[in-house]
């Protein structure tokens, strides 16, 4: 048999390691064995365990990954053993491609070529589906500068031909032609280390393991590996890296339910990690390899060592004095040219450790902050307010009557922080200074409202108070940055009722920001209330943000208090005068979601209003107008030249609550404007003409589009048309699914939010 | 898998170069391809020039090319050079991305190929996919065989998406040395033409680069800028699908700039020359960078801007 494989995994990872075999089943060799280490008895006897290679389970005596490889290589029987992960997958031609290359030496030491992703293997899969090519590698999850950007070409055997006969090309090089590889060897066997020094999608000959009686380390949870990779090295005078990557290593994007064993908090993590390099360095001779081991081992010290040292450090180091014991003893060991080569100060403060085993916090502190202004002066002074956010405005004394407010991240003024802000103003004048985020251009603002100032995002300061405020109350989400200081309060107001998936309950986040749950976590943690505006939104936050529900307020929205106010007719009369629409004419409200796939549709931009505008002019410009709320991008390039005082684009119009007030029936399609809407009790159709199309998202909504909705899903302007002209008939026939809509999400929605927020949020401070 | 090279002399057909670049092409003993000759209007092949295209199995005339998945279409000038392997690279990639356009690098066909290639390799000394075959070859003799074979072994390619890239765009827009597929062919559009090219890249998502060179080539602005300017005028600007008026006109800047600059050193005659720029100057568009030679010609006559110029 020519390989095996060997993959530890954990009793609460056996879904993935079912992901595992289903990507192993299309290798197209089966010419090897894969050996699941893990103490989770398997009956392997299952149809879904079924495969074309053979699969043993192996116990290991211990739950440690060391131990489920150690036990794992002990029954190997193929001739070269190949590290894999469960949560990790291969190409389908890895193994054919390590089979085609003539000439391996047992002491070769191969490497599949690992590339980083977020992407978990069925995301991959299905992605497939969408594209004819072959090369196709998941999203690139590793650092943006190392992104892979050429692919090396493999050609075909026959392609010798086209030489001369004077040829010089052996068959070694028509093996190299057509399977790429790169070679390390003599001077260069240790260059890019970095990439030598993980285990996973390394294979190495099981024999040479054997003849060595190499082992991982069993008592080392988090780095049971070092030891063992580097005496590998040491036996091994060739790397051979293949050319494309073969190997897909997965990281995880949510280190919160599902952490990978580099992402587990460990206090301790780094005294188990100076343990595995002082294991491994202290088998090494002199040499390269020592050199190189040295060296790696002082960059990452470098890197990562001091920031969890600084005193301003989140991350906490248990028990630095016995680190301290152990690195000064590790420094002992290391190549002294190597430590020569760090930077000065870095230098400084390992040789200072290596003489004496304390922490020269001063020195830490002091580099740390340099790192920090060096970075500002790198990117030409940007960052430098949040720099003084984090050196000095985060130290000044709390204000105990000012409230930031910020809404949509300072684009408008509206929405609950702005309802909120309002019903202060009118109920307690004077009782609070109110700060108002806002981002430079932005028409309307509360800008000379007494008690109140406006502050630009970011700005000097926007940095003093978001330091300094007692009360915040945001609809989005804070700065990732942001320090929650005792004796503060942080209202989440959040920005409506959710309808599609939302963080913990999103497959896959790999489009946006891979740590995007881990942030967000560590952002609704600081959070002292949120506020909801039904049961549904606190049965789903509860998962989706993972948040307590004794947090939440469920009072409503307070931005919904103007659908329910006495005075709404009259309000909307004079929202009417003020957009210039006459009071005579009713209002239809078209406000579609933003298609993010229209992107790639060129030319299609100028098409992506599907809704006849000609036509419902033609035939309802009588008696109705037509008022746009889309997307900012499809606004700039729609030309509403042609049809006169029959369209009012409000795209850029700071308030939708108000434009819900004046509309008397909304047309929009998967956007969440129609939870609010409903509110008014007012006819709604959803104009869905890429229903099918849309399958594949809708999967990911919390709502069913067929049942729950209080209004027809229209496919066609003919459809739209017919119910325009005929609207009662749709309210009768939409009666009580409009009634069970409306219990189910407004219920709570009585006009009063606002108070029973401020009454809650605020209640120390006013009644005081 | 299938290639339709369709040869387009500059202007008279040069029966000896066209002779070199057929016997490239057999020379790469490469079955799944067609052979076809543009012949500019007026122009036709003596009987023995036809005797021997059919000897070649080469048809005259307008290719006829059946649209396929893995088909594409290359044209060529006459004067253009093949490098060995060329097909087989390009079925190489063709089989990894069907149905896309293939941006080709070149060398140069008015340098020595020999003195191009050996600058390429030592300009990539370093790379480790040539370091790893300098240990498997034994014989180290620096002969055509070993840097052609180094060539190979550097060969690779990248997937790019930013279509919408100045910088990449004169690699991307030309009407002869670009892989195109043939289910994305325009039929109403001439075959060879930057119309033709340009609305090819307008549907595209993506771009295959192959960045080792595999042909030798020189560009439209020094061999018949006088064409070249006018398949740039042609493009109709007010018919582009979103973001690409402004980027035309931008990449239309460049390339008149170019023309200037390539004509200005005495690649043309003076009749040209004036020609060059009386035409640029009727081009209504404003140039970007006023002390640009485009600039100047907007504030003079072409009289006198040839007699700066030139």
């Amino acid at each position: 048999m020519k390989f095996s494989l060997i993959t530890p995994y954990l009793p609460s990872e056996y879904d993935q390691l079912l992901a595992l075999k289903t990507n192993l089943m299309a290798q197209t060799t089966t010419d090897f064995e894969w050996l699941i280490a893990g103490t989770l008895p398997i009956d392997l006897d299952q149809t879904e365990w079924q495969a074309p290679f053979t699969i043993r389970q192996v116990h290991p005596k211990a739950s440690t990954v060391g131990a489920a490889r150690n036990a794992a290589m002990a029954v190997a029987q193929g001739d070269w053993l190949v590290f894999v992960d469960s949560d990790d997958y291969l190409l389908p031609t890895a193994l054919a491609t390590v089979t085609a290359l003539e000439g391996l030496k047992s002491t070769t030491f191969i490497d599949l070529n690992q590339y980083p992703t977020y992407e978990p293997h069925v995301s991959f899969v299905n992605s497939l589906t969408q594209t004819s090519a072959t090369d196709t590698l998941p999203k690139w999850g590793g650092p943006k500068r190392q992104r892979l950007r050429n692919r090396s070409l493999n050609l075909p055997a026959d392609l010798l031909t086209e030489l001369p006969t004077t040829t010089p090309a052996s068959s070694a090089v028509q093996n190299w032609l057509t399977h790429k590889y790169l070679l390390f060897t003599g001077e260069d066997r240790f260059e890019q280390f970095g990439r030598q020094a993980k285990i996973t999608g390394k294979i190495l000959n099981r024999q040479l393991v054997e003849q060595h009686h190499w082992q991982f380390d069993e008592a080392n949870a988090l780095y049971p590996d070092y030891h063992f990779l580097t005496q590998a090295m040491l036996a091994t005078p060739t790397y051979l890296r293949l050319a494309d990557p073969l190997y897909v290593r997965v990281k995880h994007n949510d280190p919160i339910n599902q952490p990978s064993i580099h992402q587990l908090e460990d206090p301790h993590r780094w005294h188990h990690r100076l343990a595995a390099w002082q294991l491994a360095l202290v088998d090494l001779p002199v040499g390269p390899l020592h050199v190189a081991f040295s060296r790696f081992t002082l960059d990452r010290l470098h890197r990562y060592l001091y920031q969890a040292l600084a005193t301003s450090s989140e991350t906490t180091v248990a028990d630095s004095p016995a680190l301290m014991d152990q690195l000064h003893d590790y420094l002992q060991l290391v190549d002294p040219d190597t430590l020569r080569e760090l930077p000065h100060n870095s230098r400084q403060i390992l040789r200072a450790i290596r003489r004496q085993p304390r922490v020269p916090q001063f020195q830490i502190n002091v580099l740390v902050r340099l790192r920090q202004l060096n970075r500002v002066i790198r990117h030409r002074g940007r960052g430098i307010t949040r720099l003084a956010y984090n050196w000095w405005f985060t130290k000044l004394p709390i204000k105990p009557r000012t409230i930031l407010y910020e809404s949509f991240l300072g684009r408008n003024f509206s929405d609950s922080p702005k309802a909120i802000y309002n019903y202060l103003e009118k109920n307690y004048p004077g009782r609070f200074h109110h700060v108002w985020v806002m981002n430079p251009g932005v028409s309307e603002t509360p800008a000379g409202r007494s008690n109140t100032k406006v502050v630009k995002r970011f700005g000097w300061r926007y940095m003093y108070y978001l330091a300094t405020a007692k009360f915040q109350v945001i609809n989005m989400r804070q700065p990732k940055w942001f320090i929650k200081r005792p004796g503060t309060k942080f209202l989440a107001t959040w920005h409506g009722t959710p309808l599609k998936h939302l963080v913990f309950d999103m497959d896959n986040v790999a489009s946006a920001n891979p740590l995007y749950k881990s942030i967000f976590y560590q952002q609704s943690r600081q959070w002292d209330y949120l506020v909801t505006a039904n049961q549904f939104s606190v049965d789903v936050f509860e998962h989706a943000f993972m948040y307590p529900t004794d947090q939440m307020l469920p009072s409503g929205y307070p931005r919904n208090d103007i659908l329910s106010a006495p005075d709404k007719d009259e309000q909307a009369q004079q929202i009417k005068r003020k957009l210039g629409i006459p009071l005579d004419k009713k209002i239809i409200l078209y406000a579609p979601t933003w298609r993010d796939d229209d992107y790639y549709g060129v030319g299609d931009y100028k098409f992506t209003l599907k809704l006849d505008i000609d036509r419902l002019k033609r035939e309802l410009g009588d008696e109705y107008v037509l008022v746009l709320r889309t997307h900012y991008f499809i606004t700039e390039h729609l030309d509403t030249t042609g049809f006169g005082d029959f369209v009012y684009n409000e795209s850029s119009y700071d308030d939708i609550s108000e434009l819900y007030l004046i509309a008397d029936v909304l047309i929009t399609d998967y956007s969440s404007v129609f939870f609010d809407y409903a509110i008014l009790k007012r006819p709604i159709l959803y104009f869905v003409y890429d229903y099918e199309k849309y399958g594949s998202v809708l999967r990911g909504f919390y709502l069913n589009m067929e049942t729950d909705l209080p209004g027809p899903l229209l496919k066609t302007n003919d459809d739209i048309l017919a119910a325009l002209h005929d609207l009662p008939a749709v309210t009768q026939q939409y009666a009580a699914a409009y009634q069970r809509f409306s219990q189910r999400f407004n219920a709570w929605e009585d006009g009063h939010a606002s108070q029973r927020v401020v009454d809650t949020f605020f209640a120390d401070e006013l009644h005081h | 898998m299938h290639i339709y090279l369709n040869i387009v002399p500059q202007a008279q057909l040069d029966w000896v170069r066209l002779t070199t670049l057929i016997e490239e092409v057999n020379g790469q003993r490469f079955t799944d391809i067609s052979l076809n000759l543009q012949l500019p209007e007026g122009q036709t092949l003596t009987s023995t020039q036809q005797h021997q295209a059919e000897a070649w199995s080469l048809a005259v005339g307008h290719p006829d090319i059946i649209p396929a998945e893995r088909t594409y279409l290359l044209n060529l000038r006459d004067t253009d050079h093949l490098l060995p392997g060329a097909f087989r690279q390009w079925a190489q990639v063709i089989q990894q991305h069907p149905n896309c356009l293939i941006s080709l690098a070149t060398f140069d066909s008015s340098i020595a190929l020999d003195l191009q290639i050996q600058d390429y390799l030592t300009q990539h000394i370093e790379n480790r996919l040539q370091t790893t075959l300098h240990q498997l070859v034994t014989d180290r003799s620096d002969t055509t065989s070993a840097q052609q074979l180094a060539l190979w072994g550097l060969q690779n390619y990248s997937i790019q998406t930013n279509i919408q890239s100045l910088k990449y765009l004169s690699q991307r827009l030309r009407p002869t040395g670009l892989l195109l597929p043939s289910m994305q062919l325009f039929p109403d559009i001439p075959l060879v033409s930057l119309q033709q090219t340009l609305s090819l890249l307008q549907s595209a998502t993506e771009v295959i680069r192959l960045h080792v060179p595999t042909i030798a080539r020189q560009s439209w602005t020094v061999t018949t800028p006088l064409r070249w300017l006018s398949e740039l005028q042609m493009i109709d600007l007010d018919h582009l699908a979103l973001g690409w008026a402004p980027l035309i006109t931008q990449y239309r800047q460049q390339q008149f700039n170019q023309i200037l600059n390539v004509a200005g050193r005495r690649q043309v005659s003076t009749a040209t020359h004036l020609q060059l720029l009386t035409q640029i100057k009727q081009t209504q568009t404003p140039p970007i960078h006023r002390w640009s030679r485009l600039g100047l010609l907007r504030m003079l006559s072409p009289r006198v801007a040839h007699q700066l110029f030139y």
